[in-house]
């Protein structure tokens, strides 16, 4: 075999070789082939980081690699507990709040039942909304808002609004209806007993009036003769009046005082 | 790999990347120490980058492109270095203490430290002319008929000079 034929045989064999291909062992020159093919040359550390800087400076900084998107099915997934997990967090905080039930320890319970006086359509307890910031201990919190309003059939809700938050000992609401009777300084609406303080007014039995009325702690209904509106008189001759010159829930009136009767609030 | 695209769309950037563990082993292979090798490798890619719009992808491959530049690059280096009295074999004697640790790379698995150096050595006692073409075939991966448009040989004349080379190889191994 002629030196170019073995060159040539060494060539193609080179190219298997340097293809990755195994060949039969044996051959001294395709061992130092080998050997060379597989020398462990490589630029260090330092220059291959030199050259990426370089290729910085050149090109700018390479594209950060695509976000590896997640596959729906996880993603899927994932949301669902994240929302469950929330939901749980949120039912956990929402049931460990203290709620603010209101005890109050004042009961509207004014407005006496429907059926004792058919003829009066409605019984109105109405907190005043400006005696809320009362600096008064008897002022309550009460809100403004809540009515207390007895049907035919209704029966007064002793249930303060939510909003109720501390408890007070005294309410203050309105009393409007017909006078049922007046014993000295006790005046009788509806039912409910409301001891006015000072002389009262020149009134009726039958009066419509309207009365701004503490409520105490104990249920009782306090009044000042000033709170006292007539709204309807009801005083004609021979009628149980009360007033100047007059004590008792009976006797015959004397005639209507005018700056009484018309005191208007 | 981008290569049939006008220069102006390339991807230098990562063409440049791709090819520089092979140009800094094609260059190893013909200069004496990993510090030359990794400047004159820097300095071929900064000639690539210079001159990258001359670079025709419809005329040759980026890797024949670039491998040229490393030639001519390390002819010119070696070609100063003799004008300067400094020949390569001078720094022969430093090759085995600049070697990087075979033990790091899988190739060590199968190649030993003290085969490398030896071979190293013969590599370095080659002429010019048989250490290019071993350098391209072995070292850039540079197949014969490529080698020999480059060097302006013919195929058969390549295939020769690498078989006398790897003799010469061969028994310098033998001798050490």
């Amino acid at each position: 075999m002629s030196e170019q034929e073995r060159a040539d045989a060494l060539a193609r064999d080179l190219e298997r070789l340097l293809a990755g291909e195994r060949l039969p062992e044996g051959d001294p020159l395709l061992e130092v082939a080998s050997a060379l093919s597989r020398l462990p040359l490589q630029p260090g550390e330092q220059a291959t980081l030199r050259f990426e800087q370089r290729l910085d400076e050149w090109f700018g900084k390479p594209a950060p690699p695509p976000r590896q998107r997640i596959p729906l099915p996880a993603l899927v997934v994932g949301t669902v507990i994240a929302a469950i997990v929330i939901g749980l967090l949120l039912l956990a905080i929402l049931s460990n709040r203290p709620v603010s039930v209101p005890t109050p320890t004042v009961m509207p319970t004014a407005v006496p039942p429907q059926t004792t006086i058919p003829t009066v359509p409605t019984i109105t307890l109405r907190p005043l909304p400006s005696l809320s910031p009362s600096p008064s201990p008897t002022s309550t919190a009460v809100t403004a808002t809540a009515t207390y309003q007895t049907a035919t059939s209704a029966t007064p809700s002793a249930t303060p609004p939510a909003q109720t938050i501390t408890p007070q000992p005294f309410s203050r609401v309105v009393v409007a209806g017909p006078i049922e009777s007046l014993q000295d300084s006790i005046v009788v609406i509806l039912g409910q007993s409301i001891q006015v303080t000072g002389n009262l007014p020149r009134m009726c039995v039958g009066d419509l009036v309207r009365i701004e009325v503490n409520v105490s702690a104990d249920g009782s209904f306090h009044a000042d003769r000033s709170s006292i509106v007539v709204e309807t008189s009801a005083c004609s001759p021979g009628q149980v009046t009360a007033g100047p010159g007059r004590s008792g829930g009976s006797g015959s009136g004397d005639g209507r005082r005018d700056d009484d009767h018309h005191h208007d609030d | 790999m981008g290569e049939q695209l006008p220069a102006a769309r390339l991807d230098f950037a990562t063409l440049f990347r791709e090819h520089y563990p092979r140009v800094y082993r094609y260059v190893r292979f013909r200069v004496g120490d990993d510090m030359t090798a990794e400047d004159l490798t820097a300095e071929i890619f900064e000639r690539a980058f210079r001159y990258r719009d001359s670079y025709d992808p419809s005329r040759s491959a980026f890797s024949t492109w670039i491998t040229q530049i490393a030639h001519n690059w390390v002819n010119n280096h070696l070609l100063n270095q003799d004008r300067t009295g400094k020949h390569e074999a001078e720094a022969a004697e430093d090759v085995l203490e600049q070697l990087p640790s075979a033990e790091a790379t899988p190739e060590a698995q199968t190649i030993s430290q003290e085969a490398v150096q030896r071979l190293l050595t013969c590599l370095d006692r080659l002429t010019e002319r048989d250490r290019q073409i071993v350098a391209l075939r072995f070292g850039s991966d540079v197949r014969n008929k490529e080698i020999a448009e480059l060097l302006g040989l013919k195929e058969h004349s390549v295939s020769v000079i690498l078989l006398r080379a790897l003799e010469r190889l061969r028994a310098c191994q033998e001798e050490a």
